[in-house]
């Protein structure tokens, strides 16, 4: 079936916070920006961000992220509200809608659980919503424990039959582009983005949406 | 009433409000009653009593964002709404709860929360937490993973299910019904709300579940359903209507403001029996 070419934006702690830990509001503007432009080029994007933890404790006035799970996870359902907010206010700028999406990581292993994700995650990209997706902590500890999204990323490629993954470099906007199947990685500037994704999808429009798509890490879920 | 003023001792309060409550009939958001509903749970809290807000309203709010006359007859169509609304809706409360220095949380669950002991343990972690910061937790249905439609039931089932969770003492339902009647207001105009209930017995959960004879709007079978789980933990449970916010101040002053399900306090209630339906999910 004919759809738009996917692409899931994986976003760190280093896309949105300066060197200060501080939340960088040139970056988050920069960031949405790169977004709401691939999605008028025609392109749907999911984001699976991070942030929430850190967000959660800077609002609770908490110099350090909290160190024990709990705190965490109470930092993490004050600032995944924050960060949720976050995200509407800068996207409206651009009058791009938005979802939050909470998973946890039987969303691999659970059946129904698994296509409704899908199917959800479809619906949102069909109408040109921007999912932002992020692992549901008050109730689940797996990225809490391992202090990366990376696997959610992959798990969310998955889902949404990816075409590519983007993650950002160490360098300030330059992102690597990461074929589906791990095929191919390149290096490029935000502004390359939209005419490198056509062309990994097959330098059309539209995506063959076939069922080789990145790999489902089921090894991660918290069974 | 005596049983109603033993509800001023209430210290840790569950508030669920439905999307009759938060929304008018066209489904739009009524701010005006979001802000009575903000102020009045900021008041209380500076009492130092601790809240928990269930809340409604996620698909209404996302059908609005998106312009759409009727919902999505299809699970996506409404899941996709939920997590667009849910996303308005926490940034509309934090919005309103800001302005009176009263931090909030979100918390989105699952029926996990029942079933699997490890999620159970995390939700009650982080709840616990939270009400030790002085932070409300705002909690809603995960509509976006839910196994299916109708996971909890609805908010009723998942607030009481809340309330055992965070060991509440009392759980306030407010929807657009008064309380519980005597007998179907539209029928029968010496109706009469019923102020202490005491005893759930098998006429009046017929009584609810009955489609014809239901009281007021409907919904109460839900409601009982939510009773039902709290006595299992010793939980009070009030029945209002949320028209006016300003009931749930009256509610915790021990005023008589709807019907009360009553119950004495279980020492160490602790875990319930689970009983719940649907446990082959997950």
């Amino acid at each position: 079936m004919q759809r738009k070419v996917r692409i899931v934006f994986k976003v760190e702690i280093d896309t949105l916070f300066d060197d200060n830990g501080k939340l960088s509001p040139r970056k988050t503007e920069q960031l949405t920006m790169v977004c709401a432009d691939l999605q008028n080029s025609g392109i749907s994007i999911a984001l699976v961000s991070s942030g929430a933890i850190a967000l959660g404790a800077g609002k609770l006035g908490q110099e350090l992220i909290p160190l024990n799970i709990t705190g965490k996870q109470a930092a993490a359902a004050v600032g995944q509200a924050e960060l949720i907010i976050m995200y509407q206010d800068y996207f409206d700028h651009y009058d791009q809608t938005l979802a939050q999406v909470l998973l946890t990581r039987d969303v691999t292993d659970n059946p129904v659980r698994n296509r409704n994700a899908r199917n959800t995650l479809a619906c949102l990209l069909d109408q040109g919503i921007v999912p932002v997706i992020n692992e549901n902590d008050s109730v689940s500890t797996s990225d809490i424990i391992l202090n990366d999204n990376y696997p959610l990323v992959l798990i969310v490629a998955s889902l949404t039959d990816a075409d590519a993954i983007v993650v950002n470099t160490y360098e300030e906007g330059r992102f690597l582009l990461i074929k589906k199947n791990f095929s191919e990685i390149i290096e490029l500037d935000a502004g390359e983005l939209p005419d490198f994704i056509f062309e990994f999808a097959g330098g059309k429009m539209e995506s063959e949406g076939d069922i080789e798509g990145f790999p489902d890490f089921t090894q991660y879920a918290d069974k | 009433m005596e049983m109603w003023k033993e509800l001023a001792t209430c210290s840790k309060i569950v508030v669920k409000v439905g999307t009759s409550t938060l929304s008018y009939p066209n489904g739009r958001l009524n701010y005006q009653r979001l802000v009575r509903l903000a102020d009045t749970l900021a008041k209380i809290q500076l009492t130092g009593r601790k809240i928990i807000l269930v809340s409604s309203g996620a698909i209404a709010v996302g059908a609005g964002r998106l312009g759409l006359a009727s919902r999505p007859a299809d699970l996506a169509g409404k899941q996709a709404l939920a997590a667009i609304g849910q996303a308005e809706l926490i940034r509309i409360y934090r919005r309103f709860f800001e302005a009176r220095e009263q931090q909030v949380a979100q918390v989105l669950l699952t029926k996990d929360i029942v079933i699997r002991p490890d999620r159970r343990e995390n939700a009650r972690n982080t709840l616990f937490e939270l009400l030790n910061m002085n932070i409300i937790p705002i909690i809603n249905e995960n509509d976006t993973v839910a196994t299916d439609e109708i996971e909890f039931g609805d908010n009723d089932t998942l607030s009481a299910y809340v309330a055992e969770l965070a060991e509440a003492d009392l759980l306030i339902l407010l929807s657009d019904i008064d309380g519980l009647f005597s007998a179907d207001p539209r029928k029968h105009s010496d109706a009469k709300i019923i102020p202490v209930v005491c005893e759930i017995t098998k006429d009046l959960e017929r009584s609810a579940a009955g489609a014809g004879s239901g009281f007021g709007t409907g919904g109460m079978a839900t409601k009982i359903e939510a009773v039902r789980i709290c006595r299992n933990s010793g939980i009070k449970v009030v029945i209002a209507n949320g028209a006016n916010p300003d009931i749930i101040s009256n509610i915790i002053a021990g005023r008589e403001s709807g019907t009360l399900f009553y119950c004495s306090r279980k020492i160490n209630a602790g875990y319930t029996d689970m009983n719940i339906r649907n446990t082959d999910t997950v």
